[in-house]
């Protein structure tokens, strides 16, 4: 299958601000090209907060990190390719439906937001295991074998 | 540091020399930044998302860890 847009969920945002993520299988170089053949690539405004605390707790060079995190700010905002999610009445409206399955307050965000695009990247093991709830929940694993089935079928 | 001579066609493009082109990899597309400070004009390449991906990361985070710190800032938010 051949994706053209994904929506990220914030482990896959963090790359962006030169933050690497211990997903099994994952390297920089497979995610650029996955990126790379995606028109768009949709983030969460709360995926951009949560990846500024996270970064506040890593332990090597404070001003690098600092730095290479505006950086990649940035590059996120200028890049045509990626929309970032506000949250948006009909957002709202999901995260209404979405409120009764039991999840945190940001992941129901994430979910509800992920709605408009259709297809979430995520590691949560909570999200890969919802059902037919308008949004398809993939994680890294299955995202490339998906992707090499699509590149085969070419 | 390296100077190259940069000359403005009629239309007020820019004419990069060859060596340039490939010392900065610059392909047809390419954006850049110009910024004026003073008498000086610094052309910054126009990063993507995917150029961003071309470069080492600083550290690795864990998938585990990002959860929790989800569940930290839930609690403050809801909490305040």
């Amino acid at each position: 299958m051949q994706f053209r847009e994904l929506y990220l969920d914030t482990t896959y945002v963090m790359p962006f601000f030169y933050l690497d993520v211990d997903v099994k299988g994952f390297s920089r170089a497979r995610y650029k090209e996955v990126i790379k053949s995606l028109d768009r690539v949709h983030v969460s405004e709360i995926s951009l907060i949560e990846a500024k605390a996270k970064s506040l707790k890593i332990g090597v060079d404070r001003s690098e990190i600092n730095e290479r995190f505006n950086e990649g700010l940035s590059v996120l905002a200028a890049d045509e390719k990626v929309v970032i999610h506000g949250y948006r009445a009909v957002d709202d409206k999901r995260f209404n439906e979405f409120h009764t399955f039991g999840l945190g307050f940001f992941d129901t965000v994430i979910l509800a937001q992920s709605c408009t695009v259709g297809i979430l990247l995520t590691e949560d093991s909570r999200f890969l295991r919802l059902k037919d709830i308008g949004v398809k929940t993939i994680n890294w694993d299955a995202l490339l074998r998906e992707m090499a089935v699509g590149n085969k079928e070419k | 540091m390296a100077e190259y001579i940069v000359k403005v066609g009629k239309k007020g493009e820019l004419y990069t020399p060859k060596k340039l082109r490939l010392k900065i990899d610059m392909a047809p597309g390419d954006e850049f930044v110009a910024v004026v400070e003073g008498e000086e004009v610094i052309l910054r390449k126009r990063k993507t998302i995917v150029n961003v991906l071309e470069e080492e990361a600083l550290a690795t985070v864990s998938a585990e860890e990002l959860k929790e710190e989800r569940s930290v800032m839930e609690k403050e938010l809801l909490e305040r």
